[in-house]
């Protein structure tokens, strides 16, 4: 062999060292779309913020594969066509791994198409409702959700709660419900009549409220007037709390049960209502979970001010990216993280109370649990009101 | 039917304290202040910021007001005052423009987190179902008699005061009121800043009664058609215009279906303008400006 072949190997296998070792070095790429600012920010733009703090203490105690994890994260506003270009430019021109919603359930289609032309997963993450095509049989094989919220069993397990309460208390259930005028909303309520119906509630009325009524204190006189002593919601917070002020003020003493939310906890230290409950199926830190004060720490070490309650789902998303990527293992891409996403399984440390396991046929959590906090008057702080219950998805 | 009456009436004041503050500003520079509700905000934020860092209500009231009548007055000298001579569509373009800046502002200083100033006052303590039977709240005979006051104090003013002499001039002839000597700038400004002192009374009100969020703006896009239903520059007319839109609202959302409640005064506002294009109390000749 000459001497200029021998040269010639030499510098092929140092070539390949090299590009062994910078696409060990090269960052994994994780796109975000999320409603960072605009009117639906408050609900979403802190759950970014617990992604990204998962993520930062992630890279700093070592990232699966000794590859640092960089987000992508980009600001839809809660508008669809923002979030549709978004998740084209993360995945067709920003090449991401994997992508991650959080935002409104407006934002979906655009996004999921992409995610689908491109064969791309997509994590929907945090408030992000969790839609049909993650439900079984029919799932969609890119999109997955790790969100708190799916309409189908707030249902099934917020209006038996209502009733086993009413029952306990010796009260005539006598039923009201409400929804914000927006499909995602409606869509909720109208799976709570149907539970109703069926278990033979009472329904005394059931509204919808447009996001932009001035006062909500004509449809509080409504249930007022109809007699309702329960309220059920499925609706942004801020609603809740326009009802609960509006019905209280005009003297009613029954019981408010609102949907949970990113700030939900801070609302019931706020509003101080024993009679103001929000189902959840996340907990929050009044259980006192060691995760809370990982949590607390790594703001604290970050810097950052967000409250960590705030930013449970964010964290939980994090969890899951980690748990994926991981199962991936070395030489990641999109097609092995998809197969590593069919199986994934996730303790959240409590966060859930269910392990998060997703399927090739299911891409939602298969068993949730739900339960309801409220405020108490006595020890002045909140707290769980039941024991987590668990409800199968249909 | 107390509970009826006490939610227009509650509605209504809301409409006449946001009201008014369209019908001075057009008065005055005959220009529509789209930014109202934006400015609203400002003043009602400004209000919660005072009430967070402690002051207590009874300061952080009047120097939110005082806060709101600066920013509007600022609002008129840095922006609105070069635009004088300008045809009255670019005036109103730049309220739009004005408003999106505060509204993004507003979002980058106070975030869009839901706030709850009510809480910061003993909220709790409040008998918050005091009388009329349970109907009317403390917080909510507040607003009416407010609104009664200020909308009482405004006629007086425009009626009997010099200011308010100053500022009809304006209104009908201001070639005229320039050679008598009225320094129009500063009337105009006076007349910004009582309206965005009005607008932030309102936003006191409102975040008190339901929520603080970057959102409440679009409370001002309904007070406007209130005003619109009156006759813009009809200060008489705003009354009437208010309790239109307020009992089309409030029985809407009580009898009928509530999906229409936000349709329905714009439904008003069409049908009053197909038959008064001036509106109830306008006149022809502000039709033809406009």
């Amino acid at each position: 062999m000459t001497r200029t072949a021998w040269s010639g190997r030499i510098a092929a296998v140092a070539l390949g060292v090299v590009c062994a070792c910078l696409h060990a070095q090269e960052p994994i790429r994780i796109g975000v779309t999320g409603a960072i600012t605009g009117p639906v920010s408050s609900s979403y733009s802190p759950q970014v913020d617990g992604l990204r703090l998962y993520v930062q203490q992630l890279n700093e105690n070592g990232a699966p594969g000794k590859r640092r994890i960089e987000l992508i994260v980009l600001d839809d506003q809660g508008q669809p066509a923002r979030a549709a270009t978004n998740a084209k430019r993360l995945i067709e021109d920003e090449k991401v791994l994997a992508m991650q919603l959080i935002s409104v359930s407006a934002t979906y289609a655009g996004a999921f198409k992409s995610a689908r032309d491109n064969r791309t997963s997509l994590i929907l993450s945090g408030m992000s409702v969790c839609p049909s095509q993650v439900f079984p049989p029919n799932t969609d094989p890119y999109v997955y959700c790790a969100g708190f919220i799916a309409t189908g069993p707030e249902a099934q397990y917020a209006i038996p709660f209502a009733k086993r309460r009413a029952r306990e208390a010796g009260q005539d259930l006598k039923l009201g419900l409400v929804a914000m005028d927006v499909p995602v909303s409606r869509q909720g309520v109208d799976e709570m009549e149907q539970v109703a119906r069926a278990q033979g509630i009472n329904l005394v009325d059931k509204v919808a409220v447009p996001p932009t009524a001035t006062d909500v204190k004509p449809v509080a006189a409504r249930f007022v007037q109809r007699g309702a002593n329960w309220i059920v919601t499925w609706a942004p917070i801020s609603l809740s709390i326009q009802m609960v002020k509006a019905l209280r003020s005009l003297g009613w003493d029954g019981f408010y049960l609102g949907a949970s939310s990113a700030d939900a906890e801070q609302v019931l230290q706020t509003l101080k209502d024993p009679k103001f409950g929000v189902y959840a199926s996340h907990a929050f830190t009044v259980e006192s979970l060691p995760v809370f004060k990982e949590m607390r720490a790594a703001a604290g070490r970050f810097g950052v001010k967000e409250r960590i309650e705030n930013m449970t789902g964010g964290w939980i998303s994090g969890m899951v990216l980690e748990a994926a990527l991981r199962k991936c293992g070395v030489g990641c891409d999109r097609a092995r993280l998809h197969e590593a996403l069919d199986g994934l399984n996730v303790d959240t440390k409590g966060l859930y109370p269910t392990p998060l396991e997703w399927t090739k046929n299911s891409h939602i959590r298969s068993r949730l649990a739900y339960t309801v906090y409220a405020w108490n008057a006595q020890k002045g702080q909140v707290e769980r009101l039941e024991p987590w219950t668990p409800v199968d998805v249909k | 039917m107390a509970i009826v009456l006490a939610n227009i009436a509650t509605l209504a004041s809301l409409y006449v304290l946001l009201g008014a503050g369209y019908v001075l500003v057009y008065r005055a520079s005959r220009i529509l202040n789209l930014a109202h509700g934006d400015l609203m905000t400002l003043g009602a934020y400004g209000f919660f910021t005072l009430l967070a860092a402690g002051a207590g209500l009874a300061w952080s009231t009047p120097s939110a007001l005082v806060f709101a009548t600066v920013v509007g007055i600022a609002v008129y000298a840095l922006c609105m005052r070069s635009l004088v001579g300008y045809p009255p569509f670019v005036g109103v373009l730049a309220t739009i423009a004005i408003g999106i800046i505060v509204r993004a502002a507003v979002s980058v200083i106070w975030t869009g987190r839901t706030q709850h100033p009510a809480s910061l006052i003993g909220e709790a303590e409040l008998p918050l179902a005091a009388s009329w039977g349970g109907a009317l709240s403390l917080m909510d005979a507040g607003l009416v008699a407010v609104a009664i006051a200020a909308y009482g104090g405004l006629a007086f003013m425009l009626r009997r005061s010099k200011l308010g002499i100053q500022m009809r001039a304006i209104a009908e002839q201001p070639l005229l009121a320039a050679q008598l000597g009225v320094r129009i700038h500063r009337v105009v400004a006076v007349s910004w800043g009582i309206s965005t002192l009005l607008a932030a009374a309102a936003g006191i009100f409102y975040s008190t009664r339901s929520l603080l969020s970057p959102e409440i703006w679009m409370v001002g896009l309904a007070a406007f058609t209130a005003a619109l239903i009156g006759g813009l520059g009809s200060l008489a007319g705003l009354v009437p215009g208010a309790i239109l839109v307020a009992a089309a609202e409030a029985l809407t959302m009580q009898f009928g279906d509530p999906t229409l409640s936000s349709a329905v005064p714009y439904l008003l506002v069409l049908v009053v303008l197909w038959v008064r294009p001036w509106g109830l109390f306008g006149t022809r000749e502000e039709v033809e400006r406009v």
